[in-house]
């Protein structure tokens, strides 16, 4: 078992405020590894440092031994990182498969030009279809994003970034806003990510859906990773307790505790203090 | 004066978040009207349809007609609120700048015709400040100018009191930050922001009518004044009354030193513009300062996503390009003279238009530099036809490939800023290029004009002239048909390859489209290209067709009246332009609906600024998106007996 993603020290600051202090993270590859932590913790901006949409003020980024840093977007796509967004972010005027053929085709510069030229080329689309059967979206294919219910719409984004075969994705709260029969059917498409060659790091609130599917768990708070493990671990871990799930709540709730630490059948945790729009 | 109208601009900004390109013309307007006023004693009203004037006083004063014009300006201000921006509060980026375009439109048509201008100002302008001159640390002073200085410095001295320690000034900053948290505490924004447009313009009307004797009073300039204006206004954030008088007392004196300097400067080439180049050389430093502080991607928690006109899309390259062949062949060996001429005008347009769907269409970069980059291609045809001896088919074609280098070097700015700021770069480009280069003798033999050789291909005469009924020669249409219908082939291409596709990507969400992999910059950069081509060719079709070119075929107010016509026609599809281009000045339908008499391009630039506005507000989509979505509709509604499951 090698280690794909290696993040060494990364620190970001927005005006001030120290978002990310420091944080070191490994992914094994082949693995889904968990990122919690409460509001504000620094989440999505690991996200953003890691994928190169936030400039970051020091610490290094590698996947498979090759530097990331300084790298724009698209390039660390094309190195095999991509990502969701916690909004999807879907293109609204592209079909379900367009928008999917537009993250894969990885086109040369001179094609700009030459596509008013010449007749449009017939897209092989064997990866898209391929992706749009695996996770069953094939029939849903030429519908715009707005047509489709919010279980499928998730599906969609994580569809698009991983249809061009990357080394690695990182999924930005894929099970937000979706009910618990929706969040089930994510599990299963996530928990066959790895079978296909991919690596996941998955940020989410939901606690028995990042307890159940991952191998690992890294909880960071106030921007600084306090504690890493298995799931079994790090659910006991009393630094973990304390700021993420309440200094009341026991390690083994029954009624009144939060449902992060449990099996808990509503499946829809939430973190105390949030507030999703 | 331009800190007078950044710092209107500020706060109608601060007011209702709306840039108002139409600000500097409003004022020359409330300008005109003052000068009117004093001479004739009558008040001109700025709504075409009621009576033009109303008579005030025999022999106003200069206390009762700058009072009266003020609030003249101010009711201007609160009406452009209530029935063209708080409409719209809520409507994209493009649509706000479409209206406020169509509004600019309308008042300078409005100018036009409602006072006698044509051949130069007919008022006598006295200077109503202190005459003379004063010596400050060895350079002189003109007092008037100074104490027009102080006066926009008291007047920012008090907007900036007014906003911090009033309870209005304090309403409005409540409702910029959070209108409905404005609305429950009791205050009404609508009504503040109504104050604030009145205040605003006449804040901008006085500016211009005290600054007339110094700067001049010209249908043609002073409402471009917007652009200065706007550059400061922009470096002073959009939000700070200090900064952005600072902003723009210092363009201001950065383009009088310039004059003096390029006046006195005896090394200079001949070749080098000299008025241009103090009207230009500040925008390139501003161009650079936008583009410096922007940022290549939007960052997160940044409003993204904009509604669009919808881009229907295209499954077939060969029915459009076919019927306009076959309707374009029709109408050249069918129409007599003057339809011939409509049509071809139309097509030329069309050519024109097609440049604004790719790039602001396709991709929602808002351009307004496609007429000046189509100038450049003009002139550069000329210019190559007649002093290098370059024949007709490749000087056009080198010219076109010029353009379509100057499109790139348009699209930088584009790359860090988006929206409305990036609108304001790309008019600042483009009134640089005016300036330094359409001026410039070198290029355009200065402000006199150039001649057009004439297209010629193997002894075949394609070009336009031709005796009596035999003008415009049908081989000349033929020219402009076998160009547009292989630029609608081009664009249709584009639309449907990979290409077309990021480029809708990049359109809906930049993130997103940098996050699969999408090289955004060569997205935005590539479609600045393939627009400037298609400008650059309808700019060599336009020369042809006028066959004399000055500074004043490709002026800026054109490029507006164009994005204005694509957008109401829709500007998401090929079609969209097509129907723009009939529906354009001079064009096809102007010609059959058989208007005559010389007053007609006003009443057209008028009526186009208020449908403008109008479909800004009712129509968003365009006459083809809305024809779109209609049959998609009528579609899904006999396809589908049973919906398909609509909520998770």
């Amino acid at each position: 078992m090698t280690t794909l993603l290696s993040v060494r020290e990364l620190t970001v600051r927005y005006e001030g405020l120290l978002a990310l202090d420091a944080v070191d993270l490994e992914v094994t590859e082949r693995t889904i590894a968990g990122l919690i932590g409460p509001n504000g913790a620094g989440k999505s901006t690991l996200i953003d440092a890691v994928t190169g949409f936030t400039p970051t003020h020091a610490g290094h980024v590698r996947l498979a031994d090759r530097p990331l840093d300084g790298l724009p977007p698209h390039l660390r796509v094309r190195a095999g990182l991509t990502r969701t967004f916690q909004s999807l972010e879907l293109f609204d005027d592209l079909t379900v498969r367009e928008n999917l053929a537009v993250a894969c085709s990885r086109p040369r510069w001179w094609e700009a030009v030459m596509d008013g030229l010449r007749r449009p080329p017939v897209a092989d689309d064997r990866a898209v279809a391929a992706t749009l059967e695996a996770l069953g979206l094939a029939d849903l294919a030429d519908a715009l994003p707005a047509e489709l219910p919010n279980g499928p719409r998730h599906l969609v984004a994580i569809a698009r970034a991983v249809v061009g075969q990357p080394r690695m994705v990182l999924l930005d709260e894929p099970a937000a806003g979706l009910d618990q029969r929706e969040t089930q059917l994510l599990a299963t498409s996530l928990r066959r990510l790895p079978d296909l060659g991919i690596t996941v790091l998955l940020v989410d609130h939901d606690m028995s859906l990042v307890l159940g599917v991952c191998d690992t768990v890294c909880v960071l708070d106030l921007g600084r990773v306090i504690a890493t493990g298995p799931p079994s671990v790090v659910r006991a871990d009393p630094a973990v307790i304390t700021a993420y799930l309440g200094t009341a709540a026991e390690p083994e709730p029954d009624t009144a505790g939060p449902p992060a630490a449990g099996p808990d059948p509503s499946g829809t945790g939430q973190a105390p203090g949030e507030d999703r729009p | 004066m331009i800190a007078a109208l950044a710092l209107g601009l500020v706060l109608t900004y601060r007011a209702s978040g709306v840039v108002n390109f139409a600000h500097a013309a409003v004022g020359m307007y409330v300008a005109f009207a003052y000068y009117e006023l004093r001479q004739s004693g009558e008040l001109v009203l700025p709504v075409l349809g009621l009576p033009d004037r109303v008579p005030i006083v025999d022999r106003p004063t200069v206390l009762t007609a700058l009072v009266t014009c003020t609030l003249l300006a101010a009711a201007c201000g609160i009406l452009i609120h209530g029935l063209v921006f708080r409409p719209l509060r809520d409507a994209p980026a493009l649509g706000r700048v479409v209206a406020s375009l169509g509004l600019f439109l309308y008042v300078q048509a409005l100018v036009d015709l409602r006072f006698r201008t044509r051949g130069g100002t007919t008022f006598q302008i006295a200077s109503m400040l202190p005459e003379g001159s004063v010596r400050i640390g060895g350079v002189v002073v003109f007092t008037d100018r100074f104490v027009l200085a102080g006066l926009v410095t008291a007047a920012t001295a008090l907007l900036w009191a007014a906003f911090r320690w009033t309870r209005v000034g304090l309403a409005t900053r409540a409702a910029a930050a959070s209108e409905k948290g404005a609305l429950l505490t009791g205050l009404a924004p609508d009504r503040l922001a109504a104050l604030n447009w009145a205040v605003a313009t006449a804040l901008g009307g006085v500016a211009v009518v005290l600054a007339a004797p110094i700067a001049g009073l010209d249908p043609g300039l002073t409402s471009l004044l917007i652009v200065p204006a706007l550059a400061a206004a922009l470096l002073g954030g959009l939000s700070g009354f200090w900064a952005t008088l600072a902003a723009g007392l210092g363009i201001g004196m950065l383009q009088a030193g310039i004059s003096r300097f390029a006046t006195t400067a005896d090394w200079l080439p001949d070749w080098v513009p000299k008025g241009g180049l103090q009207q230009g050389l500040p925008f390139l430093a501003i161009l650079a300062a936008m583009t410096w502080r922007g940022s290549s991607l939007p960052t997160r928690g940044m409003e993204v996503t904009d509604h669009h006109q919808v881009a229907p899309p295209v499954s077939r390259s060969w029915p459009l390009p076919l019927v306009v062949a076959t309707a374009g062949t029709i109408g050249l060996l069918g129409f007599g003279s003057e339809w011939r001429l409509g049509l071809i005008v139309s097509m030329v347009s069309a050519v024109l238009c097609l440049s604004y769907v790719v790039v602001t269409g396709f991709v929602g970069q808002i351009s307004l530099a496609q007429l000046a980059i189509a100038g450049v291609a003009g002139f550069l045809t000329a210019r190559l036809g007649t002093q290098a001896g370059i024949p007709f088919p490749l000087a056009p074609a080198l010219a076109v490939l010029a353009a379509g280098a100057v499109g790139v070097l348009a699209g930088v700015p584009a790359l860090r800023i988006r929206g409305m700021t990036l609108a304001i770069a790309t008019l600042a480009f483009a009134t640089t290029t005016e300036e330094l280069v359409f001026k410039s003798s070198a290029f355009t033999a200065g402000l006199g004009g150039t001649t057009v050789p004439r297209p010629e291909l193997f002894g075949l005469d394609l070009g336009i002239q031709g005796r009596g009924d035999a003008y415009p020669r049908v081989a000349f249409g033929f020219l402009v048909l076998g160009v547009l219908v292989a630029l609608i082939v081009v664009a249709l291409n584009l639309r449907r390859a990979g290409t077309g596709r990021r480029w809708l990507a990049v359109r809906a969400n930049e993130r997103a489209a940098a996050a699969a992999g999408i090289d955004v910059r060569l997205a935005k950069l590539s479609a600045f290209a393939w627009s400037a081509v298609f400008a650059g060719a309808g700019g060599v079709l336009l020369a042809y067709q006028r066959t004399e070119l000055s500074v004043q075929s490709f002026v800026v107010v054109q490029s507006l009246a164009l994005l204005a016509l694509v957008y109401v026609a829709g500007i998401g599809s090929v079609t969209g332009a097509l129907v723009a281009g009939a529906l354009s000045i001079g064009g096809i339908v102007t010609a059959v609906l058989g208007t005559g008499g010389g007053r007609t391009a006003q009443y057209q630039f008028a009526v186009t600024g208020v449908a403008l506005i109008l479909s800004a507000i009712h129509n968003p989509q365009g006459l083809v998106g809305a024809l779109h979505s209609w049959r998609q509709h009528r579609r899904a509604r006999r396809r589908a007996p049973e919906p398909v499951e609509a909520a998770g």
